[in-house]
């Protein structure tokens, strides 16, 4: 996503004599996103459409963004941003009411870290999966497992991961974990602090079939298991794993993604560096066929 | 008087929030990473991304320029070059605090009003998705 810059863009097609309609069947966008960019109500848009915009206003794209320094934090590929204006007449609120009422949000702010940085210093254990909400059919997709214990001295656990029918599980990291027929995998090891436990696997099906994840820990001292929270299930589409959005590329923020969660385990570099080659072209087609992937420069 | 009264409530209100920050709420952090342009002369163009601690995992650069001007040179070598639609882009990758240079050399002048810098990356702290952008 760039920041553009409305007035500009507004402009150069005024400029131009082109209207609305023209530029949105230009970009294939409607009229009214048209109208949105420029009145700026969408501030950022998708580095394609910018690329179409300068080209239909036969400018360089450099032109039509914004030039002054920005800071954009965004929490998915989708979000806009809002538009300030500085100038706007805002409603007046007594300073001292907006004082106490900031002074009442910090005190129960203060509360909960507190209460929270309490909870985290009682030695506890906790388990996380991380997995992509969708994959190809029968086509590696990586899982993580983040086991956190908060404890003074290393302890043994034993992680026991059930896999869905139909799974083949093709590596698992650390490589002492076992993987039984019945696509279970269980490691027994000790940990301190937190400990990453993954594995490649893939599993055959049709679009739109759904497929749960189930594990849990258990430990010497504690009676009855602990659950692995985060996600559990994933659903099988025409699109890659790290493809989070499903528009047949890897944008910046989805391979950003990938190197966050998925870098630096043993044996999954291979795919990641497929996926490197896929966010460097312009976009990737898997044939249904050969169950292969194929990109476009 | 009333102004006085007023003043000091407020000034109770402003040193009562400083002891509510002191107690439960941590201390701002420093942005992750920060780019900015050091030269542009002629048709070189010298820019710097500076990594803080702690450090995004991986980052991404991309330098906007005038589609007439091909980007003929670059260190380190960009992952995509596209002349035509006039830019390029890197992927950093096992990211450490520091400095890191670029140094780009195109076939002909660059005018500073033509070029834009864009840094991306996930915040370390808690994977929110930045993006900034600089001109020279």
């Amino acid at each position: 996503m760039i920041r553009i810059d409305g007035e500009k863009i507004k402009a150069l097609r005024e400029k131009q004599g082109l209207t609305q309609l023209y530029m949105a069947t230009a970009v294939g966008v409607t009229t009214d996103t048209i109208s949105r960019w420029e009145n700026k109500r969408y501030p950022t848009i998708k580095e394609e459409n910018a690329e179409k915009l300068a080209e239909t206003l036969e400018v360089d794209v450099a032109e039509i963004l914004l030039g002054e320094e920005e800071q954009v934090v965004a929490e998915t590929p989708g979000d806009h941003f809002p538009n300030l204006q500085p100038n706007a007449k805002r409603p007046k609120f007594p300073l001292s009411l907006i004082i106490i009422s900031v002074a009442i949000l910090l005190s129960v702010g203060a509360v909960v870290s507190r209460v929270l940085l309490t909870s985290t210093a009682d030695p506890g254990l906790s388990a996380e999966r991380i997995m992509p909400e969708g994959a190809l059919p029968n086509s590696p997709f990586p899982v993580i497992i983040k086991v956190q214990h908060n404890g003074e001295e290393p302890l043994s656990i034993i992680l026991k991961e059930n896999l869905p029918k139909g799974s083949i599980i093709l590596q698992t990291s650390p490589s002492s974990g076992s993987a039984s027929e019945d696509n279970e995998i269980k490691w027994l090891q000790k940990i301190d602090g937190t400990t990453r436990f993954s594995y490649l696997v893939k599993i055959s099906g049709d679009f739109a079939d759904s497929f749960n994840f189930d594990g849990t820990i258990s430990t010497a001292n504690k009676d009855g298991n602990i659950q692995v929270t985060g996600s559990s299930s994933i659903t099988l589409g025409p699109f890659h794993w790290a493809d989070t959005n499903g528009d047949n590329s890897i944008s910046d923020q989805e391979i950003l993604t990938v190197f966050d969660y998925y870098s630096g385990i043993d044996d999954f570099t291979v795919d990641i560096e497929f996926i490197e080659k896929m966010w460097l072209g312009s976009e990737y087609t898997w044939d249904k066929k050969t169950q292969e992937i194929s990109i476009s420069p | 008087m009333n102004i006085r009264k007023t003043s000091g409530k407020n000034f109770f209100l402003f040193a009562l929030l400083l002891l509510l920050f002191s107690l439960g709420v941590p201390a701002y952090a420093k942005d992750s990473a920060a780019i900015s342009y050091q030269k542009v002369s002629q048709n070189k163009v010298v820019f710097a991304v500076e990594v803080s601690s702690p450090a995004p995992s991986s980052l991404i650069v991309q330098h906007y320029h005038s589609s007439d001007n091909n980007l003929v040179a670059a260190s380190p070598r960009a992952q995509r070059i596209d002349n035509g639609r006039g830019y390029s882009k890197w992927l950093l990758k096992g990211v450490r605090p520091g400095v890191y240079p670029f140094s780009l050399t195109f076939s002909k002048n660059v005018r500073p009003g033509n070029i834009q810098l864009i840094l991306r990356y996930r915040d370390p702290r808690g994977g929110r998705f930045f993006e900034k952008s600089v001109r020279p």
